[in-house]
């Protein structure tokens, strides 16, 4: 398999080589710049420059910079894009050329929701197989859980993401674990997205500029992970004016400042959430049953902050941090148990944007991000905590290169230094104290090398080639741990301080084509191979803020996923509509797993009771959106197969994996009835998740106990939910600067009881009466209407 | 008690956060199909330095069949062939199937601890099954019981190997009942904001080396012996050469599903209190290990299959050895 992948992207790389473009006779200049929104000064990432008389043009990069290598000559440049006024400038090129654009927005998009900030037929002309983005104002449009917009949600509702459940925020793509996706926040890893045991994302809507997510032929610049990149990037800050902007809600309020700390040259952005419910349930519970419950409470907050500093044409500066908490306590009405239990993520990005010459882009970052846990508590004088930490220092430099026109080269090398500390335990009764020492820190070296090439082969054909190769070394401080034949620990052996403990690397070939078939129909074919070396496992059907995230060791080898996807694009009515069918086939190799027989243990380390298969999955995504008009929205249905196989489960057959979802049906809707009414919709459908429920029961000890069946062997009921939102647009005429809406959403309309897990409970007294047993599910949400005021004042 | 600092964490935060879902959420009764997949021979099967083995042979049932001490005779496997043997000696010890119909000159202490060793807490011979054991012959027994002989009953740092043939299945297990190591004492502590409560302390010296592995009862006055509701297994990995004192759980009744939060582990002033401690194998200890560790049904956590020390097709159970001291004291008023 592998080889034949080699011998493709050989022929690939040959296919590049003997089709380059027209030798040109005359001289060639480069024109490069950016393209910037004029009302904040931020830059446009995919807007399209083009060149009217040779029909080719290029797209800006994420930070809105474009490079074009032209002949002499006089061109129309048209530059453009969705939602805002094409500018149309005559170039008589004779020399290199610095030119920046500043797109107004336009008349029509003022009126419109902005569904997508993609070029508007990019769908059709790219060479992205499986990727969709997400402008915020698209996310912003639908309806709310508890009137918190979630970015992570809203990407639940595309083709081949599926919702890890009820009202959660983490996700599965084509087969993949919610630890295969490669969540990024201004390029630093988010380790645990959820707050609230998932049930909010971390990321503040009003600090988010864009989302993307890449779910099939992942381009060579990403790594690490095997199913998705998830890609958010936070807003810039205004750079022509001060704003301040927000929004009340029911269970949580934000607060986003932006503007320039010197016009067009330096901006800053700072924005907060909170959530009250604890402040608001404190007034009852310091009376309810005589305020025994005063002091428990749970919250969590976010802030975000980002500078943006250009230097010069040639260098810009960004700084952006995150920093977000959970906050748990708890306090027994008795007295005897009381837990204070804090979690989190926070994050630095550090980034340099250079121009070198007019063609190559370079974007030098450095990026720190930590998540973390630490419990205490107190049991009646045993105190007791428990704490985790993920870690990771590194460095990337990627570059943007455009040698030629209808070339886009992308190449950099990328380094994280991980720690990944599993729970630390410490506990204190009178005079005993324990530590656990089986569960030191672990550390890790991870480097990867990248290029990628976009071009445009022909008018019909472009393809997109990349290599990426990988390594990642564990090393010291490690302690070995040796077994006898009974499994007893024997011994150890230890690692000293960067002692290679266990190398890992391999090439990871990326390709992917586009074969445009009509004007606006295409044929595209992707294929990837990735590598993962970090991994969580995880029993739990949700992300939890106690997920360990461990690395590959002696024992626990990399995961390995082969894709292949087929697709076809088509569009429709001028790009009004767009229609997409893709199909896909992943394998999954060294895919982790807890054993049948796996207890937790605070002094034993996690990877003991991991067991090692393989994974299989495929299926097919149908997708259409309308992309304009009043009347907005898509239509997304996939249907898929995920399975896996483990010598130690199931007897080594192939069972379903508790990602496999046969069906899942996402529908979304949008009106404008005005411009002060808007109506949104969303409607789920999918098929339920598998679980493993107990098919026996013995006596032993004169306790009933139960015996499970095959791993995942029963589906829940299917899921459904209709969720529906009203937003009410403010006229404020003594105040024209102030722009609020009031927006009423209702989750799960017609209040479904939807699974959320299936238990077989058995209940009574043997020994008084019968035993009864029965089959109970455990419904979260019922209607669940919420209200939020947002308001933007000044920009 | 001691267990529960193990599991603090990991079982009581999870499932006091499933708690949480399932008591702010909406439960209901659904209909499902459930695969039949047979039945799984059980044994429940010990042996404890000086007392004789006993071996109890069930089948399991169907998880939507009714389940009651009423039904219980129905589910014994009477007429299997079944014997003992001692670390590396070839003699077969038979044991035989004796059951309570059959005992109407076994003095009811006998019956008792084979009810207890099904955790009947209520005697009531209208209601109590007849249960058959197998143990050693009837005329072992007598001595034992008579003379207090019994060459072939439990010794400590001996293996025990267990063969037993049933229909067409032959099962095999072997349990070593180790050194019993006991413990310091037992004390006495109030229990905070309660007049009424107590708790009482083990003082336990754990040796220098690792690798020994815990289980244990509490009888209160009268009642049987109960396993704490956190568990009853631990290992001394994280005590090891330290002498600590902690205070123990009360057990309670395995069908209690929510032991009252007030009263939880704690004893009475006035209660006479037995602590039955034994050291347990390491095979042994994983039985309990994962029996009582089964958050199924929880989505935080998947389901537990219990990890048996019997070999054989359609098995589940323990063939367990204790190393057992017992300890009493009694709690002032």
């Amino acid at each position: 398999m592998l080889r034949s992948l080699r011998c493709l992207f050989l022929l690939l790389l040959g296919l590049a080589a003997i089709c380059p473009l027209p030798a040109q006779s005359v001289p060639k200049y480069t024109i490069s710049g950016y393209i910037k929104d004029t009302a904040n000064g931020e830059g446009l990432l995919g807007a399209t420059i083009a060149v009217v008389e040779l029909t080719k043009g290029t797209n800006t990069n994420d930070y809105g910079f474009y490079s074009l290598d032209l002949p002499a000559g006089h061109y129309t440049l048209k530059v453009s894009y969705v939602g805002y006024e094409t500018q149309s400038v005559p170039l008589d090129l004779t020399a290199n050329v610095k030119m920046n654009f500043d797109l107004h927005t336009s008349a029509m998009a003022t009126k419109e929701i902005v569904v997508t900030a993609e070029k508007k037929d990019a769908n059709v002309t790219s060479t992205a197989v499986g990727r969709q983005e997400l402008n915020i104002e698209t996310v912003k449009s639908i309806p709310a859980f508890m009137g918190e917009v979630d970015v992570l949600k809203t990407i639940q509702l595309l083709p081949g993401v599926m919702a890890a459940g009820e009202g959660n925020t983490g996700f599965y793509v084509r087969g993949g674990g919610p630890d295969q996706n490669l969540v990024l926040l201004d390029e630093a890893v988010v380790y645990n997205t959820g707050h609230l045991f998932g049930f909010f994302s971390v990321f503040n809507s009003d600090a988010v500029r864009s989302v993307a997510i890449e779910k099939g032929a992942m381009p060579a610049q990403y790594g690490g992970r095997l199913s998705s990149v998830v890609d958010v990037k936070m807003s810039e800050g205004n750079m022509k004016h001060w704003e301040v902007a927000g929004g009340i809600g029911l269970i949580a309020s934000r607060l986003t400042i932006q503007g320039p700390i010197k016009k067009d040259k330096c901006s800053i952005i700072l924005s907060g959430r909170r959530t009250y419910i604890d402040l608001l349930t404190k007034p009852f519970l310091a009376t309810y049953q005589g305020g025994k419950y005063k002091k428990d409470g749970y919250y969590f907050y976010d802030l975000n902050a980002k500078l943006n500093y250009i230097v010069s044409d040639k260098d810009r500066l960004f700084v952006s941090a995150y920093f977000g908490r959970d906050v748990f306590d708890f306090k027994a009405p008795e007295g005897d148990f009381n837990i204070h239990f804090p979690w989190g993520n926070s994050t630095v990005t550090g980034r340099w944007n250079h121009i070198f010459g007019d063609k190559l882009f370079m974007n030098a970052m450095f990026i720190y991000n930590d998540y973390r846990f630490d419990i205490k508590s107190d049991y009646r004088g045993v105190i007791f905590g428990v704490s985790s930490d993920t870690r990771d220092l590194g460095a990337k430099l990627a570059f943007d290169y455009s040698p030629l026109v209808g070339h886009m080269v992308k190449f950099g090398v990328d380094y994280t230094n991980h720690m990944l500390t599993p729970y630390q335990t410490q506990g204190v009764f009178d005079s005993v104290s324990i530590q656990n020492t089986n569960t030191s820190s672990k550390y890790g070296h991870e480097l990867a090398a990248y290029v990628a090439d976009d071009f445009e082969v022909n008018k019909w054909l472009k393809i997109n080639l990349g290599l990426r190769a990988s390594l990642f070394c564990l090393a010291g401080p490690y302690k070995k741990s040796i077994f006898d034949s009974t499994g007893a620990k024997i011994d150890s052996l230890n690692y000293a301080l960067d002692q290679p403990v266990k190398t890992y690397y391999g090439l990871e070939p990326r390709a992917s084509a586009r074969f445009k078939v009509a004007k606006s129909t295409s044929i595209k074919a992707g294929f990837s191979l990735t590598k993962q070396y970090i991994h969580l496992v995880s029993n739990s059907t949700t992300t939890l803020p106690f997920d360990l995230w461990v690395p590959s060791t002696l024992k626990v080898k990399p995961q390995m996923a082969l894709q292949y996807s087929l697709g076809v694009f088509q569009n429709f009515h001028d790009n009004m509509f767009e229609a997409s069918i893709e199909g896909y086939y992943k394998q999954l190799f060294n895919q982790i797993e807890y054993g049948d027989n796996n207890v937790p243990g605070i002094d034993q380390d996690v990877e003991d009771f991991f067991v090692f298969g393989k994974g299989r999955s495929y299926g097919a995504e149908f997708f259409l959106k309308k992309a304009r008009g009043k009347f907005q929205g898509w239509i997304g249905y996939t249907l898929a197969w995920t399975q896996r196989k483990f010598p130690s489960i199931n007897n080594d057959q192939w069972f379903a994996a508790k990602y496999d979802r046969r069906h899942d049906l996402n529908v979304v809707l949008m009106y404008e009835i005005n411009q002060r009414w808007k109506l949104g919709a969303t409607f789920v459908y999918a098929s339920g998740n598998t679980t493993t429920l107990p098919v026996q029961l013995f006596y032993q000890e004169g306790t009933i106990h139960e015996i499970y069946g095959p791993r995942n062997f029963y589906r829940l009921p299917a899921y459904h939910r209709l969720d529906l939102s009203v937003t009410y647009t403010f006229r404020h005429r003594r105040f024209p600067k102030l722009h609020s809406d009031l927006n009423l959403s209702i989750y799960n309309a017609y209040s479904r009881l939807n699974p959320y897990f299936v238990y077989v409970d058995v209940q009574g007294n043997p020994y008084t009466g019968s035993i009864k047993t029965s089959l109970k599910q455990v419904s979260l949400f019922p209607i669940l209407p919420s209200i939020t005021w947002n308001f933007k004042f000044g920009g | 008690m001691i267990r529960s600092l193990r599991h603090i964490y990991l079982r009581l935060l999870l499932a006091a956060t499933s708690a949480a879902l399932i008591s702010s959420a909406c439960t209901k009764d659904i209909t499902g199909n459930l695969p039949d997949l047979g039945t799984s021979t059980v044994v429940d099967g010990n042996i404890e330095n000086g007392k004789p083995p006993v071996v109890l042979l069930t089948r399991s049932t169907r998880v939507f069949g009714d389940l009651n001490i009423n039904d219980l005779g129905a589910f014994f496997l009477h007429g299997a062939a079944m014997y003992m043997t001692i670390d590396g000696d070839s003699t077969h010890i038979p044991l035989e199937e004796i059951c309570l119909r059959d005992l109407t000159a076994i003095p009811d202490s006998l019956k008792w601890t084979l009810l207890y060793s099904l955790g009947v807490t209520v005697y009531d011979s209208s209601s109590v099954p007849d249960v058959c054991v197998y143990t050693l012959p009837l005329s072992e027994l007598a001595s034992y019981y008579n003379t207090g002989n019994c060459p072939h009953c439990g010794a400590e740092q001996h293996t025990y190997h267990l063969n037993i043939h049933v229909g067409n299945k032959t099962l095999t297990s072997y349990t070593t009942i180790p050194q019993a190591l006991g413990i310091d004492g037992l004390s006495i502590r109030n229990a905070p904001n309660n007049d009424s409560l107590v708790n009482v302390m083990a003082t336990i010296t754990v040796p220098p080396s690792n690798g020994h592995f815990i289980r244990y009862w509490t009888q209160r006055n009268d009642e049987p012996f109960y396993t704490p509701y956190s568990g009853s297994v631990y290992d001394d990995k994280l005590w090891v050469g330290q002498t600590l004192t902690l205070p123990l759980e009360r057990g309670i009744p395995g069908y209690i599903v929510s032991p009252d939060p007030v009263t939880y582990g704690y004893f009475w002033k006035g209660d006479t209190v037995t602590l039955k401690w034994a050291n347990i194998d390491s095979r042994t200890y994983d039985f309990f290990n994962t029996l009582e560790n089964d958050g199924g049904g929880s989505p935080f956590s998947a389901p537990l299959r219990v990890k048996s020390n019997i070999s054989g097709d359609s098995v589940v159970g323990v063939w367990a050895g204790y190393a057992v001291k017992y300890y009493s004291i009694i709690v002032p008023k």
